[in-house]
């Protein structure tokens, strides 16, 4: 029989796996996006190559800082010893390296996507490049606050403590995490999509950028209304539930 | 442009100096005082990280540090956040103060100019967004929760100073004090240690353990939150009248009431939230990191704090000023959508 400490073992080495696995898809293809439409702006504006590049740089810093968090997670779930044992404390750790892996794909995605066509704004008007910084700052927070709640629920799954063999509680502790590990794909990707427009429209139009950015955070902010439900679920699953 | 970058490369190179110099020298606490080890002991034991920066914390003495913890029916409440947060606080107060001073048009000091152009792009942002009026009733929220929450990020960073500073001085110091001893026997250049005596006043420096950000708790962010929460929806409700506001959640379309109503409420969690995941996730990445480096036995602990050092130039600083900003910026962008619509 698989004893109790290897069932730890198990189930902490695949949550962690599963993690950082995962959570490495979305913020490549992400910042490469941003590197290649940084490429395409340059060739159509060299003399602004240098407002260009930093803004490319900047935006990839924080579309990668998702795939960092899930890298945490992955160290935490394989280094430091979590408190929790038995059945219940492996499925918290393996809930814990799920929820976080699907939760930062989409960050990374959206987050570059923003940055892609923040970085096209650029290139287009180079001589206001601090403001459009700042929006695709503002867009690209918002897009990554899904994987922010990932790493909410992921730290509480890790360091809860759970001890004890129900096998009802094993479902709903896996239940959470997977509802807002997979709950958290959508609204990175939405909030990425109007997030990244918005940032090109503001370019083209800058006198409007109020109300573009106005329209953007509301999009933005339905659109994080499904990763806002998956909070909520997975915290009665943990807490409520059973 | 030009201006702004030559500022980033200077505090950059500030930051690697600093991580430099934290990494090659380091201030530890003097050895037990019943145990009469040779030299060689003592360099075994000045590796030891207990003994060095933070030591034990079980043996922490700070008398000014002592904060009050509350028992009560559920659990401890810590106070340390909270009185860290009141330090934050006074520091702005103290700016203000000096920013106020000596208010001239001619000749501005240096902290005028600095406090104007933060107010200056603050008060545009606000009036671009919501016209002059309204733009500059909001303004005082905007600008106190930036400043608030941004210094809130950052005074993590204080007890770092703290350190260089009596690395710097003790460095300087043992030349003339001969009670300051450098330890270098058994260890090679990198991990050259320099010893304190018992009691010396520089220890308090350099023991001084990581301020916990305000911000880096749910409370402080969930209270920021509510408060954007209330002034947007009074606000809302004082110019529309209190039956255009009710009429407004049944806008798009009649049953599109719940939608609505939840989408409010995830404006008001998914801020708190945001600012305090991103708080709280930064201190623990830097947190796991530098202990998995530190116990991978490759590094010492000294060597550590660099690499420390360049983890929180990014996730402090960088992720620390976007989060102050974006709060900030989305309390002022929700209540022009209630006001406009």
């Amino acid at each position: 029989m698989i004893s109790s400490e290897n069932l730890l073992d198990m189930a902490k080495f695949m949550g962690a796996g599963i993690s950082m696995g995962m959570a490495a898809i979305g913020a490549s293809i992400g910042i490469g996006q941003a590197g290649s439409v940084a490429c395409a702006a340059t060739s159509e504006q060299p003399r602004g190559y240098s407002e260009i590049f930093r803004t490319m740089l900047i935006g990839q810093a924080v579309t990668e800082s998702a795939a960092v968090f899930a890298l945490v997670i992955s160290l935490l779930l394989i280094f430091v010893h979590l408190p929790g044992s038995n059945f219940e404390g492996a499925a918290a750790r393996l809930a814990a390296g799920i929820c976080m892996g699907f939760g930062a794909i989409s960050s990374g995605l959206g987050a570059g996507f923003v940055n892609a066509e923040a970085v096209r704004g650029v290139g287009r008007r180079p001589d206001v490049s601090t403001n459009m910084t700042i929006t695709m700052l503002l867009a690209q927070s918002v897009a990554q606050s899904s994987a922010i709640f990932a790493l909410i629920i992921a730290f509480v799954l890790a360091f809860r403590g759970v001890d004890g063999s129900n096998i009802v509680k094993v479902c709903a502790i896996l239940g959470a995490g997977t509802c807002m590990g997979f709950g958290a794909i959508g609204p990175g990707i939405g909030s990425g999509i109007a997030g990244a427009y918005s940032c090109y429209a503001t370019a083209c139009r800058l006198k409007h950028r109020p109300v573009i950015i106005r329209t953007m955070l509301l999009g933005q902010a339905v659109s994080q209304s499904t990763a806002i439900y998956s909070l909520v679920i997975a915290f009665m699953l943990l807490f409520v539930a059973v | 442009m030009r201006k702004a970058t030559k500022a980033i490369a200077v505090v950059a190179s500030l930051m690697l100096l600093l991580a430099a110099l934290t990494t090659f020298f380091r201030v530890v606490m003097p050895p037990e005082k019943d145990a009469e080890k040779s030299q060689e002991q003592l360099s075994i034991e000045a590796k030891d990280p207990l003994k060095t920066i933070g030591g034990d914390p079980e043996h922490w003495d700070f008398p000014a540090f002592d904060f009050p913890s509350i028992k009560g029916d559920f659990n401890w409440v810590f106070t340390e956040r909270i009185i860290i947060a009141w330090f934050v606080i006074v520091l702005l107060l103290i700016f203000t103060f000096f920013a106020r001073r000596g208010l001239s048009l001619e000749k501005p000091s240096r902290i005028q100019v600095v406090a104007e152009s933060i107010i200056g792009f603050f008060n545009d942002i606000c009036r671009d967004t919501m016209g002059k009026e309204h733009g500059r009733k909001i303004f005082p929220l905007v600008i106190t929760l930036f400043l608030f929450i941004f210094l809130c990020n950052y005074i993590g960073l204080l007890p770092l100073f703290f350190h260089f500073f009596a690395t710097v001085v003790a460095m300087g110091l043992s030349i003339f004090d001969s009670s300051i001893v450098w330890i270098r026997e058994g260890l090679s250049f990198p991990n050259w240690v320099i010893q304190l005596p018992e009691g010396h006043w520089l220890g308090w420096f350099a023991r001084m353990p990581k301020f916990e950000e305000p911000t880096a708790d749910l409370n402080t962010t969930l209270g920021c939150g509510l408060i954007v929460i209330t002034y947007v929806h009074s606000k809302a409700i004082r110019v529309k009248g209190l039956w255009g506001y009710i009429k407004s959640y049944f806008h798009p379309v009649f049953f599109f009431f719940p939608l609505n109503v939840i989408g409010e409420a995830a404006k008001g969690v998914s801020l708190s939230f945001r600012l305090f995941g991103n708080i709280l996730g930064g201190s623990i990445v830097i947190l796991v990191l530098s202990a998995l480096l530190y116990q991978s036995g490759l590094v010492f602990l000294n060597q550590t704090l660099g690499v420390w050092l360049i983890l929180q130039g990014f996730l402090t600083l960088l992720v620390g000023a976007v989060q102050a900003f974006v709060f900030a910026m989305l309390a002022l962008t929700y209540t022009a959508v209630m006001v406009e619509d």
